[in-house]
């Protein structure tokens, strides 16, 4: 009894701990996949899905806002030849020295996590 | 048989069974509701944008009519609200804009309606209040002795602007009610009674407690102002423009007055028409009676220049002022003062002088 309850506990808490690793840089992949330049909003849910970092698009659209809304990206209406105008999503100055700071802490913590599963094997 | 019905989503029309209209309203409006308006309208235009590329796909594929099946595929594909949450748990908080209103306000200068350092429209925005209110008491205030733009100065040098919209939102904070304003004052003066117990307490915290008193009687004006905002909200439009226009041409026809009177007083010193018991006429002679009546001249003009203006803002209903033109009025204003002091200082005792002689001429 109580060893089928730890692992199920066990179980929940890596799901868990999986999401909450994924939603910890989800802005940072959303910048970075905008920093190459106008891109569309299928567009980067299409990288973002080939590394399997979303699960439903829907996350994607309040994030987009939300990054819109604090200044870090913005969106130009552009004509296209299947339907209605689309938003195409880029960088702005601020987003891009976020998205660099976001870089410099990424590319510390890698570093640091590699030595410790070095370290720990 | 089933009934159609035709939508438009991102600007495309669908042919869409009425079932199938039916829960992809409820999904619509499930994600609207949770991320509250402002910023649900946004979200749920993406999302229906990106439907509607789902269903044009099909539409192309010569699929004529959107079934229910459809709209849950499509559903699924995007994900519902519960399973957004799942992928960002900080989106489950659809109040962050309230509880920003609900913290109590800050004082920031607004840089949105700037005179000079936007420190009236901020205090009119701490108070709820029309940023006119604020300028008017601070010109006021500047013909007694220029103490308002000494005030003034000294509130634009400690009080820091609302550099981002988070302080913007802070700057107007929560609906002003008569209640919470009492509460506030009642606390500020808590405090300061308290600050006053420990004076050493207080020198090290100097900032801290000027910054109390000298809110303290702006505190007290708001609440004035908040009781009159409620008296004249409707009436205040239409009787504003209507005083603003009386305003405009007292402060013209005041302008006109005080040239005239200054460009007789310069040009024209043995008219008749001067009545003064100062010597006015002994005075001419001196560079000093010049510089100190030009001077005086600025002091009073610039004030009224501003009342004209406020005027003008009064009518238009709209700011009209524009900072560097302000900044230079206030230069011009502050010279002004300066020079009619050295005048005055040169010129008093020349007067008092006259006047001795003119006494003892008398007797």
């Amino acid at each position: 009894m109580t060893g089928n309850f730890m692992v199920k506990n066990n179980e929940i808490n890596i799901e868990n701990t999986k999401a909450q690793m994924r939603k910890g840089i989800l802005e940072f992949c959303l910048l970075l996949v905008a920093s190459r330049g106008k891109v569309y909003a299928s567009d980067i849910l299409n990288e973002l899905r080939e590394i399997n970092l979303i699960v439903v698009e829907g996350t994607m659209y309040p994030l987009l806002t939300r990054l819109k809304n604090s200044g870090l990206l913005k969106y130009d209406w552009e004509e296209s030849k299947s339907g209605p105008p689309r938003k195409y999503y880029s960088i702005t100055k601020e987003g891009k020295e976020f998205l660099n700071e976001l870089k410099k802490v990424w590319s510390g913590l890698d570093k640091s996590i590699s030595e410790l599963i070095k370290k720990f094997k | 048989m089933k009934k159609a019905i035709a939508i438009t989503l991102n600007e495309t029309i669908f042919q869409i069974a009425e079932d199938a209209y039916v829960k992809l309203d409820e999904y619509l409006q499930s994600v609207k509701e949770h991320y509250g308006v402002k910023e649900g309208e946004e979200i749920v235009f993406d999302i229906e944008a990106s439907i509607a590329e789902k269903f044009s796909q099909k539409a192309d594929k010569g699929k004529e009519i959107i079934t229910s099946e459809d709209v849950d595929e499509a559903i699924k594909v995007m994900g519902t609200v519960d399973e957004f949450e799942e992928d960002r748990e900080e989106d489950s908080n659809p109040n962050n804009e309230n509880e920003l209103i609900d913290k109590p306000r800050r004082l920031f200068r607004n840089p949105d309606d700037v005179i000079l350092g936007g420190v009236c429209s901020g205090i009119a925005a701490y108070f709820q209040t029309d940023p006119l209110f604020i300028r008017i008491l601070f010109i006021i205030l500047t013909l007694f002795w220029g103490s308002g733009i000494l005030v003034y100065l000294i509130l634009w040098a400690i009080i820091p602007p609302a550099k981002n919209s988070v302080q913007k939102l802070e700057m107007r904070g929560k609906p002003i009610n008569l209640e919470e304003i009492q509460e506030v004052v009642r606390e500020k003066s808590q405090r300061l009674k308290e600050e006053g117990k420990n004076i050493i307490e207080n020198v090290k915290r100097k900032r801290g407690a000027v910054y109390e008193i000298l809110y303290f009687p702006i505190k007290l004006l708001g609440l004035l102002f908040v009781s009159l905002k409620k008296i004249g909200q409707w009436s205040l439009p239409v009787l504003g423009i209507f005083m603003g226009i009386i305003l405009l041409v007292s402060f013209v026809a005041a302008i006109l007055g005080l040239t005239v009177s200054v460009g007789v007083l310069l040009f024209n010193i043995n008219s008749p028409y001067i009545v003064s018991n100062i010597p006015l006429a002994g005075l001419s002679g001196s560079i000093y009676y010049y510089a100190g009546m030009v001077s005086v001249y600025f002091v009073v003009l610039i004030p009224l220049i501003f009342l004209m203006m406020l005027s003008v803002t009064m009518v238009r209903r709209k700011n009209s002022f524009q900072k560097i033109f302000s900044i230079i009025l206030v230069a011009v204003w502050i010279i002004a003062v300066t020079g009619a002091s050295v005048a005055a200082i040169d010129l008093a005792p020349k007067v008092s002088a006259y006047i001795a002689q003119a006494d003892a001429e008398g007797k």
